[in-house]
């Protein structure tokens, strides 16, 4: 015990005598910590406690239940807010209540609870213990408008605030509550959003309707609430979309638990209680075992804290500790120190600035942790109910912080075990070693890499190999490349040494400076190989991701064929009736309501209503049209079974891709994976957004192709139709087919439906297939269904193509709306690429800054003997500099290299696959910063933070 | 002060503290092999006084090294103690460093984060010796080298010849009989240096044994026998009388 005593005093001596690289040392264990630390907190608090958790859930509440009628039992755990959400059904008991929700998850005796009729409140009553009261709660989403012009979605809770069983959810910060089915109130946020005031009138709801606002509500409980809730009178607001499920909210005079629950549970309702979730029983067997994903979760955690503290951090400034300490160390020896006690300095060392670092850093990432809720729910919306602090984890992330930087310091430790005293007392310095075995075998295992890579990448596919085998050979061939990729990363950190030591040898041709710190870096290979394998692996990273993402950009952007023209808007509505069938009242209301939609929201805007083609008796998807047989496309169709709305084809290889582009047959058709993915905007609750075959007129064809075409026109005009795609134009003749698609077939079956007269338009691009004027109807044995409209704009953006569907829901139309805005040029590339290279930048500034830290500290003796010489004072800067510059710089190039070798091979890989039309692009800029402006960045910066004064003599005072 | 070399006589002896026997210490190999020691005998006993001299690179040094347990030798013995030091592992030469030998240097060589008791303690407390009574020795020895005063400051807040005194009291501490001391008296002035050899010539008169390394033959006045080395062996050994003898004698 004493000689552990005096081992630690030792070290805290030392720690204290050298405050500047202590501080280095207790910030690099901090860090890793501090982050875990700040994650925890954050993590936990997002969680909240059971009674937070609880709160948010039920406010003053005992419970809230789901009562499906009909249900016949019900099977949830304790904890479950959203227990189970199919229940079994009694048949035999409520037949008529459950037939149209059949079709569960595999078994159709399920019902999903959250489209069931409930249970009356009198029913539930009478199953509660006595004296307990409930009362609907609802929520959802519905459209709102101050003025019933422009609408937007809100989210809504339906509920009673004079109920007990409503708990204390909402507090009444002005007017009143809502007491009449006219009335509702609104939370601040969403009022001043609105800009409406108590007593304002409010039209909401599908079909949107007037309220009058008579209070202002805010929510008193975190979590499932939403920020923005208007609150009315349970079931006062009609047709919400998106409802969550209805459920019950109960106050009950006694404790609502869990055996109550289970006999609940047993006649098909479902329970969420106080008393069950903050004191659950125990269940044997739980559905999901979370228990095993948290410990693995951990389990990496740890890993990757340990291996970053030993390897990249600590470990090093541990290293350089224990060099500085040398010379004490041999003392310490002379004097009678064993190796073990020698040992034990170091080691000693670890565990001081181990618990300092961990301790300290647990400290302040729990501080950051609480301190960072607040902006990111600004920033980002995550909730955090309540700040939760967990000292035991905290106490075991530190623990494991301290625990870890004693494992960074002990090959330090090891090595001083070496000591030797004679040299030590001496201050001789054992001559560095030349990089071993081990690191010409990573050069070598980096060549292999290099093989595997370029023959993977170079071979291609042979044309026989087609469809489902060729995509395996593909993905053979990229688990070779990321076997490549493995073996070259993993290599060139392994041969790093020798690298360096190749550098060094260079360094025979630069100037004094430069070569001195080439070199020292060379000596110091301990100090800078983890320093250059990091920023090897992050700028490999950084330049793979900004090649492919670049890359893929371009290919994206040669690909993209708008569907619209720029700032053209359309909306499409559908019928919800099972047979699709529109009755003529209906379809004459929903135009008008879709023309003063259009007027309301861009007045004065050109636009034309249009509807979609219906065939009684079938779904709109179900109408399809007869391709021209003369005229398919022979890589595709329809009766294959493909969908012809997306006419994505899948072919053999790029070759045949290429005849298939070149084919007049198969124009407008798309042969490639690379879908464009931006470019549009398109606000759909489930539904097509633009239908293929449409009722307009020639105001219609004009607004939606762009092009001036008097003879289309004047075809529309005459009864013809107006077919914009060559694929449906036979002989002078549109023809449609309803598809069929009989349960278990693996094909749909066609059936002619009818013929009329027709032109071919002018335009390529086209989601419309053909434009039917109402005369041509009949020929077809069609009607006109649903309508839409098309308008043009200056340029829609997101919030009104949301806005417009929202006012077409208030207005009692599902509305499906598309805008083309183009694929903006940059747009998906500039955030993802920069932000990665940033990223990068970051790591490797930081990693040189604390090698280049370390260095400065190390090299003390050789500055004196610098400045003894005669070197100016400002050396120590520049070699700092340099030695930033060189790690900087072998670490990068590197990585930049083997990022583009990786990233071609990759490239070749999907250009096998997919075909392209664009060759790798280099994303020159990003590459430029990587490889010259940051080694030069980190010269300065290094140079920057250097003090050029040392203490060359210490007097004894 | 007038230099009178030798009046201290040795006491009695009690046996022979330290026993080199045809040591050889080579180091390096091929072309760039040294042999720093070569077939040295010489032994020291207990109470004995003894100046090593000899110009740089005569192996006094290396003597010093194997004497002290630091290195072994390349063949021959050394016995402190009885003791083969080169059969032993590095911990058990670190033990008998710490049980048996106190080690002084030129420059002092105090560890400069522990205080000075604590720096005269620490090889007891490294032997497992309680705090208390590891502090209650290193204050004995400081005040045998009359310092005690000083026993909490640490090295840079004393003076040279307080460090070397305190760096005496660590290689005295416990019950050692053998004292090496390399160029004690190398950084200090004269008046100080003579005080320091008279400490040593005192250690030597209670029973140590006491092996000086030095190029001053002032100092070397001081012991009772001085050996010439030259290129690892011994050319002259001789009894003092006088400084001035043995500055004959070393020329």
């Amino acid at each position: 015990m004493n000689r552990l005593r005096i081992l630690l005093l030792l070290a805290w001596r030392d720690a204290v005598r050298h405050k500047g690289r202590s501080l280095l040392i207790v910030a690099l264990v901090a860090l890793p910590v501090l982050v875990i630390g700040a994650a925890d907190v954050l993590l936990r608090s997002q969680q909240g406690t059971p009674e937070i958790s609880v709160r948010g859930q039920l406010a003053g509440s005992s419970a809230y239940l789901w009562a499906p009628l009909g249900a016949a039992s019900t099977d949830q755990s304790p904890a479950d807010t959203w227990a189970g959400q199919f229940v079994a059904v009694d048949k035999s008991a409520r037949p008529a209540a459950t037939a149209t929700f059949e079709g569960g998850p595999g078994d159709p005796a399920m019902v999903d609870v959250g489209q069931t009729p409930l249970r009356s409140a009198s029913e539930v009553l009478a199953l509660l213990p006595a004296g307990s009261s409930v009362t609907p709660w609802d929520h959802g989403n519905t459209p709102i408008s101050a003025d019933g012009i422009r609408y937007r979605m809100a989210d809504a809770d339906l509920l009673d605030l004079a109920s007990p069983a409503a708990g204390d959810r909402y507090r009444v910060t002005a007017g009143t509550a809502a007491a009449g089915p006219d009335q509702l109130t609104l939370t601040p946020a969403l009022a001043a959003e609105l800009g409406v005031a108590v007593g304002d009138t409010i039209s909401v709801g599908a079909p949107a309707r007037d309220y009058r606002l008579v209070g202002l509500v805010e929510a008193t409980v975190h979590g499932s609430t939403p920020v923005k809730a208007v609150v009315g009178q349970a079931n006062a607001v009609a047709g919400v979309a998106q409802w969550n499920g209805p459920r019950y909210l109960v106050a009950s005079p006694v404790p609502i638990g869990w055996d109550l629950v289970q006999q609940l549970n047993a006649v098909g309702i479902q329970v969420y209680s106080r008393a069950v979730a903050l004191d659950p029983p125990f269940v044997p067997e739980q559905p999901y075992d979370s228990g095993a994903a948290i410990g693995l979760a951990a389990a990496v955690i740890l890993v990757v804290l340990g291996l970053t503290q030993v390897v990249f951090l600590s470990g090093p400034a541990f290293a350089i500790a224990a060099r500085k300490m040398r010379r004490q160390l041999g003392l310490a020896a002379a004097t009678g120190a064993a190796p073990k006690h020698i040992a034990g300095v170091v080691l000693g060392s670890g565990v001081l600035l181990g618990v300092i670092g961990s301790m300290l850093g647990t400290a302040i990432g729990a501080l950051i942790g609480v301190w960072i809720q607040h902006p990111l729910t600004k920033w980002t919306g995550i909730d955090f109910p309540g700040v939760t602090v967990r000292f035991g984890e905290l106490a075991l992330i530190a623990g494991i912080g301290a625990v870890t930087s004693v494992l960074a310091a002990a090959w330090p430790a090891v090595t001083a075990l070496r000591t030797d005293p004679i040299a030590a007392l001496a201050r001789r310095a054992k001559p560095p070693k030349r990089p071993g075995m081990i690191s010409l075998l990573g050069l070598v295992l980096a060549g292999v890499g290099v093989i595997v890579v370029v023959w993977a990448a170079s071979r291609s596919i042979p044309a026989e190999i087609t469809g489902m085998a060729r995509s395996d050979v593909t993905g053979q061939r990229s688990l070779w490349i990321g076997a490549g990729l493995v073996a070259i990363q993993l290599g060139l950190v392994v041969g790093t040494p020798q690298l360096i030591a190749l550098f060094a040898r260079l360094g025979r041709v630069l100037p004094t400076t430069p070569r001195m710190a080439l070199r020292s870096t060379a000596r110091h290979r301990g100090r800078s190989t983890g320093a250059v394998a990091t920023i090897l692996v992050a700028s490999t990273g950084a330049v793979l991701a900004a090649v492919l993402i670049h890359t893929m950009n371009a290919q994206q952007e040669t690909e993209y064929r708008p569907a619209l023209r720029t700032g053209i808007v359309t909306g499409t509505s559908y019928s919800t009736a099972p047979d699709g069938a529109v009755t003529a009242d209906g379809r004459d209301r929903a135009e008008r309501a879709v023309d003063g939609l259009v007027e309301r929201l861009w007045p004065g805007a050109p636009s034309a209503v249009a509807n979609r083609l219906a065939v009684v008796g079938h779904q709109s998807e179900e109408v399809v049209p007869t391709e021209a047989a003369d005229y398919r496309c022979p890589w595709y169709s329809p009766a294959n079974g493909s969908s012809y709305v997306d006419r994505d084809i899948t072919v053999p290889d790029a070759g045949e891709s290429a005849a298939a582009a070149t084919d007049i047959r198969c124009a407008g058709m798309s042969f490639s994976a690379l879908t464009p993915e931006q470019g549009h905007i398109a606000v759909s609750n489930g539904q097509s957004s633009m239908p293929s075959i449409v009722v307009g007129d020639a105001t219609y064809r004009r607004l939606l192709t762009g092009v001036d075409d008097p003879a289309a026109d004047s075809a529309l005009t005459a009864g013809k139709v107006v077919v914009l795609d060559r694929h449906y134009f036979d002989k002078g003749k549109f023809s449609i087919s309803t598809m069929e698609w009989p349960n278990n077939a693996d094909k749909p079956t066609y059936h002619p439906a009818g013929s009329a007269p027709a032109v071919l338009g002018r335009w390529a691009l086209s989601p419309v297939i053909a434009i039917v004027p109402p005369a041509a109807l009949a020929s077809l044995n069609a009607m006109a269904g649903a309508p839409g409209f098309v308008v043009e704009t200056a340029s829609a953006t997101r919030a009104e193509a949301e806005s417009l569907s929202a006012t077409g829901e208030a207005a009692g139309l599902s509305l499906s709306v598309y805008v083309e805005t183009g694929l903006p040029p940059w747009t998906s590339e500039f955030p993802s690429v920069w932000l990665i290279l940033w990223i990068a930048v970051a790591l490797i500034i930081g990693v040189v800054l604390v090698v280049t830290a370390l260095g400065v500290v190390d090299a003390d003796d050789d500055s004196a003997t610098y400045a003894a010489v005669g070197a100016s004072a400002n050396l120590r800067r520049t070699l700092s500099g340099w030695s930033a510059l060189t790690t900087t710089g072998v670490g990068c190039l590197l990585g930049a290299a083997s990022g583009l070798l990786v990233s071609w091979g990759i490239y070749r890989l999907l250009q096998n696959l997919n075909g392209g039309e664009v060759g790798m692009l280099v994303p020159w800029p990003q590459l430029a910063i990587l490889v010259i402006a940051l080694p030069a960045v980190a010269f300065g910066l290094a140079a920057l933070f250097t003090r050029s004064k040392i203490q060359l003599i210490r007097r004894a005072e | 002060m007038s230099i009178e070399a030798g009046k201290h006589r040795p006491p009695e002896h009690t046996g022979q503290v330290l026993v080199l026997r045809d040591v050889v210490r080579v180091h390096g190999s091929g072309d760039a092999e040294v042999r720093a020691l070569d077939g040295l005998t010489i032994s020291i006993a207990a109470g004995e006084f003894v100046a090593v001299m000899g110009p740089s690179g005569s192996g006094k040094s290396t003597l010093l090294h194997l004497a002290g347990g630091l290195d072994t030798p390349t063949s021959g013995t050394v016995r402190v103690e009885g003791t083969d030091v080169g059969a032993l592992s590095v911990s058990g030469r670190a033990a008998l460093r710490r049980r048996h030998i106190g080690y002084v240097f030129q420059d002092f060589n105090l560890i400069p984060t522990l205080t000075a008791a604590e720096n005269v303690a620490l090889p007891r407390e490294l032997d497992g010796t309680g705090r208390k009574a590891a502090r209650t020795e290193a204050m004995a020895a400081l005040a045998e080298l009359e310092v005690q005063d000083l026993a909490d400051r640490f090295p840079d807040e004393m003076s040279g010849g307080q460090q070397q005194r305190t760096a005496i009291a660590r290689a005295i501490i416990g019950k050692r009989r053998l004292l090496l001391a390399d160029e004690p008296t190398g950084a200090l002035d004269s008046h100080t240096g003579e005080a320091v050899l008279e400490v040593l010539r005192g250690r030597a008169d209670a029973g140590s044994a006491v092996v000086l390394v030095t190029h001053d033959a002032r100092f070397a006045a001081w012991a009772d026998r001085v050996i010439f080395l030259r290129d690892g062996t011994v050319i002259d050994t001789a009894g003092v009388d006088s400084a001035e003898e043995l500055l004959a004698h070393s020329r």
